[in-house]
């Protein structure tokens, strides 16, 4: 039910098409996912995923590509489970059964008009965004097959996403799960202008919402002190649609005039200024 | 514990019995009837005058910072409900409407509001009114129900029961979402003291550092916000 603002220097390999920054980590409800910025506002200016910050591709008959946060020729690269890499050479996206870097090559035979060599497919640009896809051609001993067709990738990202960063997320490319998504402090206001943060955990069984909490002694929702010479309102707990009413209150015989009843309607989600302990420590950057 | 501010001319005021009893009780101390001691004296704390610097009432018990963003009226600071527990604060021990004038213990015994349980309590800026007990914070002198008294050891004090470099051993995470590791305040060798949230200064994506590492730890305070409930 809360995020922390990544206090890591994350070292991410350049992606195609996006630049993920401003890394958030998930905790309670929300443990296991992250937020941040893509750099990329087709796909969502905000995003919150499960982990990854960098999309995948599906192709027919094989495993997805999935993203390997290693570096080659200068871009990240994708490995399939079944046992092709994708990687950037020499200014094209190959795939290849072998490690990242190995250039492909293979030479056409002018008398059988054969080639012998390397097999492999590529493409020019990666698909990018729902829905979006790129068909690698064969290329080098595929060509001596006359029925050899190309590979059709298709950009596959499950994500949440929101155009700021604190607010909903709604679903995106198939993610399942819950949606949407909350980022950030709901805050209401009031007809005079106040604001009303609500706490990030529950004091007891009850969320605070700025000076509206609830009183055990009266069971009810208030502003101010029950009992109170100077009075205090009385209403409900603060909801998302709709307003509701705090209605001025005085003591038993009080001879002060009521205030006017305040009416509190949900505004927006902000950071807040909540703080969080956590352990910063070093290591050598680690591959596993 | 209260603050009696001075009464105007004119002004309509209802007595009140804390005040008059400490009024004849400091008249019998001078003449030497030493039977009651001052009903909410001052108990050995320290308090500042402030002002409230917001356009609304601060509770009585609310925690406060002492913003930038007032003047100094006389020896009156410009005070606000808690925003940032790390800089200085201290608890208004009544209501403070807005722009009024009152007094803020910063050092010693105050009566607040407490939710929770543990030794230490300490508020947040989403609840300055209600301080959320647990093992940081500063010591709960007294508890009953929500009410307490507790112990402002100075202003801007949160001391954690952990000291700020401890040994620190994963127990699961990754970079991107921290590791959650067990810590060691008595040594390694010894039984663990806690538990808590580690994060690596500088790191690979996806890196996963196995289980069973041991890092030291520095306290850190880092930003964090809501989510989904």
């Amino acid at each position: 039910m809360s995020f922390i603002h990544c206090p890591s220097a994350i070292k991410i390999p350049v992606i195609p098409n996006m630049t993920p920054s401003d890394l958030w980590s998930g905790a309670g409800n929300d443990a296991g996912v992250i937020a941040f910025a893509s750099g990329a506002t087709p796909i969502g200016a905000r995003l919150i995923t499960t982990g990854e910050v960098c999309y995948r591709f599906s192709v027919s008959g094989w495993s997805d590509f999935l993203p390997v946060y290693g570096v080659c020729n200068g871009y990240l690269y994708w490995y399939s489970e079944s046992g092709r890499w994708l990687y950037y050479s020499s200014g094209k996206w190959v795939i290849h059964n072998r490690f990242p870097g190995y250039i492909p090559s293979a030479t056409l035979d002018d008398s059988t008009n054969k080639y012998s060599g390397d097999a492999w497919y590529e493409t020019d640009s990666l698909p990018f965004g729902d829905n979006a896809t790129a068909t690698f051609s064969p290329k080098g001993t595929f060509l001596n097959d006359s029925g050899i067709t190309g590979k059709l990738l298709t950009f596959q990202f499950p994500r949440w996403i929101a155009a700021s960063t604190y607010g909903e997320y709604v679903i995106a490319g198939g993610q399942t799960g819950a949606s949407p998504r909350i980022m950030g402090i709901a805050r209401w206001i009031d007809d005079k202008g106040a604001y009303y943060l609500r706490s990030i955990g529950k004091t007891g069984d009850y969320y605070t919402y700025g000076e509206i909490h609830y009183d055990n002694s009266t069971a009810h929702w208030v502003i101010g002190t029950p009992g109170d010479a100077a009075g205090w309102y009385v209403g409900n707990e603060p909801v998302i649609s709709g307003s509701v009413v705090f209605v001025s209150t005085l003591p038993e015989g009080s001879k002060l005039s009521p205030k006017e009843n305040l009416t509190i309607s949900f505004s927006d989600y902000v950071m807040g200024e909540e703080k969080s302990t956590v352990w910063l420590g070093e290591a050598a950057i680690w591959r596993s | 514990m209260a603050f009696f501010p001075d009464v105007v001319k004119g002004q309509t005021f209802t007595p009140s019995a804390l005040l008059s009893n400490n009024v004849r009780h400091l008249i019998n101390t001078l003449n030497g009837f030493q039977g009651h001691g001052i009903v909410g004296g001052s108990s050995g704390m320290v308090r500042i005058q402030v002002y409230n610097n917001t356009g609304a009432d601060i509770a009585a018990g609310c925690a406060v910072n002492f913003t930038d963003g007032g003047s100094l009226c006389g020896d009156a600071v410009p005070a606000e409900p808690l925003k940032d527990a790390t800089k200085p604060w201290g608890v208004v021990p009544v209501k403070l409407a807005a722009k009024q004038m009152g007094d803020c213990i910063i050092s010693g015994p105050a009566t607040v509001t407490l939710s929770g349980n543990g030794g230490k309590a300490q508020p947040s800026s989403s609840s300055p009114t209600t301080f959320m007990r647990g093992s940081s914070g500063v010591p709960v002198l007294f508890a009953s129900g929500t009410s307490g008294m507790i112990l402002l050891g100075g202003s801007g004090t949160t001391s954690d029961s952990e000291p700020d470099v401890i040994l620190c051993q994963i127990t699961c995470g990754n970079a991107q979402t921290g590791y959650t590791v067990a810590m060691y305040g008595n040594g390694p060798n010894q039984s663990s003291t806690g538990t808590g949230r580690l994060f690596v200064a500088e790191i690979a994506f996806n890196s996963t550092l196995p289980v069973g590492t041991r890092i030291l730890g520095h306290r850190a305070m880092i930003q964090t916000t809501g989510g989904t409930v």
